[in-house]
């Protein structure tokens, strides 16, 4: 894409300026250092020069003192020719006390004009250096000594100097240029090192959270100018943290290598693929030909993970749930799409995990509920808007109220009346239906001290129990003091446990069953027939009661399976010695069925639906289950709402 | 009369003292340069440490030196004023330099004899001066004086000689 081309030419043009700029600077640096060495050296070649000069104007002189005083210009030119040997003396002069050419001495040919100027001592060619030194003898001048030096030599050890000086500025540029090219290079590196970090995960090679949001933009942005649908697929690995904490941290970045991997091989080219952090994955499908590919694609890649690994030998598992948003048809932008998807991951996690689940606008409303419901709920224990309903056990044959199922409701000032099967899961989770439970054992005691006190029927109350509930160590305390702080006698207490709850773990919950019963509590099964009950074990729970689940009661007495198991579990209670109740009971068929086979209570819309305490109080004088009010059997099916 | 005859005296005295300084000196300019000399050799000659004051020139046999005395008496040698005095025979010894002139030639050998040992500095311009045993001879040639150095005399008296000076000198006598 041109776009994504340009940056690239850019960065080329940027690259190869600061390298040669730092060899432009390592130049000019050298190239001043160099002509300050030159000129130092120069001037010291030209010092060092006029010193030797002087040096040998004095010798000179000094040889020559006893000629210049006795006149003998003789020994003088002999004295003054051994300058020859001087390289660097072009020719001398000794002038006498009056000024006058004594002796003279010049190298190779007579250069007339040179001569002639040397006699009048003027000053020469550049190439030359003049030095005069007088010749005195006890205080007295005698004469002067003229040497005229040649630079020629100077010159020619500064080429030299010049010449060493360009050839190390050569090789320093050249070293520089190494120098330079590899640091340029490391920087480099650590540039696209950084590059790559910014925009991938190093363990995965996906793209990162940070590129993930660019890309899901631009496919955003595609999707809206030139149409067509983005989803994405949001991925989390179930169980990943039990493999990481049972194989090591290195197994369990293996795992993710080949859960993205697997993520390549399944997914199309086109597709972005995503490590957002820790379990998480982000998939970003463009060029869909419909959105129910999406869904398709979810599935697939949910299946490709949930087969299973070998990380180091070992065979592992894990699943991932997928939640499926659809741009644009549930969201208009980056950030919606992203928080749907993740509604729908979250959605599949609780249908069970290993899914793909795409988002409904429903998922949207409980998901928020839900995360609102434990927050909501810590205050609806304070605030009193929890609400004890009843629903009352009677004894179909004699006709009469035995006992009442107490059954938590809550309305919210707000939000209105949020249903049990919300919020007891949520309590479950959160830890809250400690005290909530609690809360539900106190009040139905209450509520059964004063009915006694208004001097109505000794009836029992049932609760029903959790299984965080059991598993707390202060249940049973907990049960003790509800019953001593409003003085109900146990017996009048029931217990409702579900079956699949008590079989969970059974040694721990037959011990704390045990300790409920001393207390005197009775306690019932509920639901019953309908989890996986070993018979052996229901011998050792010491329950008193069996609730025949309403699945079986529903369809009596049409159903010739329902009634062989309704009967069959009245036969298993009595033989057991336990009594029996119906739930779900709605007809008069199904009572006078039961009733008949031998169930000793029944619960159900047929008598009451579950009812606040002033209208069950109302309804319990009212007599309504009075057998008068009830209409005959045979006449008919009558469905009490 | 009185006059005249002073005067008379007066013309005599000087004729006479022409005639003497004739027969006695050669020309001034000669003689200075001769005076020039003498300082010029004194300067390259080294005498055994003394503690005197002054340098000491001798000439022998009275006013030989002319008018180069004089110029010699006004100048010092290595920070000692020169003294110029005539020289008798005997007290030869307080003399730094003795110049000997060519017409007492005959008298070198003897004078250089006795002098051996008391540090002086004999210079003579009687032809042959140095073999005669004065350590240097000098004679004038032109314009120029050119000179002759007995090294060996020169030792017995206890005085270096410079080997600048040496190099000047037409010949070198070492031969005890």
């Amino acid at each position: 894409m041109s776009r994504e081309s340009q940056p690239v030419s850019l960065k080329i043009r940027t690259t190869v300026r600061p390298e040669s700029l730092s060899l432009i600077s390592v130049g000019v640096a050298l190239l001043i250092a160099g002509a300050l060495l030159t000129s130092f050296q120069f001037y010291s070649l030209r010092d060092s020069l006029r010193h030797d000069l002087e040096v040998q104007a004095r010798m000179i002189g000094d040889n020559a003192q006893a000629a210049l005083t006795f006149e003998d210009k003789r020994t003088a030119t002999e004295i003054l020719s051994s300058l020859r040997a001087s390289d660097t003396v072009s020719s001398a002069v000794i002038f006498d006390r009056s000024g006058e050419v004594f002796a003279e001495f010049v190298r190779g040919t007579d250069e007339g004009g040179a001569t002639m100027m040397l006699r009048r001592g003027l000053s020469i060619a550049p190439e030359q250096m003049l030095i005069r030194q007088e010749v005195k003898l006890g205080g007295v001048t005698v004469g002067t000594v003229q040497i005229a030096g040649s630079l020629d030599q100077t010159y020619s050890r500064l080429a030299v100097f010049i010449g060493a000086t360009l050839i190390t500025c050569l090789l320093s540029m050249l070293l520089a240029k190494l120098l330079i090219s590899g640091m340029h290079k490391a920087v480099k590196q650590a540039e696209e090192r950084l590059d790559y970090l910014a925009h991938f995960d190093p363990v995965t090679n996906l793209y990162n959270r940070h590129a993930f949001n660019e890309r899901l933009d631009f496919a955003i942005e595609r999707a809206r100018r030139f149409g067509g649908h983005v989803a994405l697929l949001l991925l989390d690995l179930d169980n990943f943290k039990t493999v990481n904490d049972t194989l090591g941290h290195q197994a369990g970045d293996t795992l993710l290598m080949n859960v993205a991997q697997r993520l390549l091989q399944k997914l199309r080219n086109s597709d972005t693929i995503c490590r957002l952090g820790g379990d998480e994955f982000a998939v970003i499908l463009e060029n869909l030909p419909d959105t129910h590919q999406a869904a398709v694609l979810g599935q697939g890649v949910v299946e490709a993970i949930a087969a299973p690994f070998e990380i180091s030998g070992q065979k592992t598992h894990v699943t991932a749930s997928c939640g499926v948003g659809i741009y644009p048809e549930h969201s208009e932008t980056a950030k919606d799409l992203i928080r749907n998807a993740d509604t729908a991951m979250y959605h599949a996690k609780e249908a069970g995990k290993n899914i793909a689940s795409v988002f409904r606008s429903e998922m949207y409303e409980k998901a928020d509920r839900r995360i609102n419901i434990e927050g909501v709920l810590r205050v609806a224990l304070e605030q009193n808007e929890l609400e004890l309903y009843f629903q009352p056990k009677v004894d179909f044959l004699n006709k009469r109220l035995t006992g009442a199922e107490a059954l938590l409701r809550w309305r919210h000032p707000l939000h209105g009346y949020i249903s049990p099967s919300e919020f007891i899961p949520v309590a479950e989770d959160s830890g809250l239906i400690i005290p909530v439970g609690a809360w539900v054992l106190r009040t139905a005691c209450m509520q059964a001290a004063v009915w006694t006190r208004e001097g109505r029927d000794p009836i029992g109350i049932s609760v029903n129990i959790s299984a965080s509930q059991l598993k707390d160590p202060k249940f049973v305390d907990l049960v003790a003091d509800a019953l001593a702080h409003t003085g109900l006698p146990p017996q009048r207490l029931e217990l409702e446990l579900t079956e699949s709850m008590l079989m969970e773990d059974v040694e721990s919950n037959l011990a704390v069953l045990k300790r409920l019963r001393s207390l005197g509590v009775q306690l019932s099964i509920d639901d019953f027939g309908t989890g996986y009950s070993s018979m052996s074990y229901l011998k050792r729970f010491p329950i008193n009661t069996l609730k025949i689940d309403r699945t079986f009661v529903s369809d009596l007495p049409g159903d010739r399976e329902n009634v062989a198991i309704t009967e069959a579990i009245i036969a298993l209670a009595r033989a057991l010695d336990l009594h029996t109740v119906a739930e779900g009971v709605e007809t008069v068929d199904q009572a006078q069925m039961l009733a008949a086979a031998g169930c000793d209570y029944l619960q159900g819309f047929l008598f009451s639906p579950p009812l606040p305490v002033a209208d069950f109080t109302k309804w319990w004088e009212s007599g309504a289950f009075d057998s008068s009010a009830l209409p005959r059997t045979g006449a008919g099916r009558t469905r009490v709402a | 009369m009185r006059k005249n005859f002073r005067l008379m005296q007066w013309l005599a005295g000087v004729l006479m003292t022409g005639v003497t300084v004739a027969s006695h000196a050669e020309s001034a300019g000669e003689a200075e340069l001769k005076a020039a000399y003498l300082f010029n050799f004194a300067m390259f000659v080294e005498w055994p440490a003394r503690d005197l004051r002054t340098f000491t020139v001798c000439q022998y046999g009275g006013d030989t030196l002319g008018s180069g005395a004089a110029a010699l008496a006004r100048q010092s040698l290595r920070g000692k004023p020169i003294i110029v005095r005539s020289a008798p025979e005997r007290g030869l010894g307080g003399c730094d330099l003795l110049y000997i002139p060519a017409s007492d030639r005959a008298r070198i050998r003897d004078l250089t004899q006795g002098l051996r040992g008391s540090n002086v500095l004999t210079v003579s311009d009687a032809p042959g001066a140095a073999r005669s045993g004065a350590v240097i001879g000098l004679a004038v040639e032109g314009r120029r004086i050119v000179f002759e150095i007995n090294v060996a005399e020169a030792k017995r008296n206890n005085l270096v000689i410079s080997a600048k000076l040496l190099n000047l000198a037409q010949s070198v006598m070492d031969t005890p």
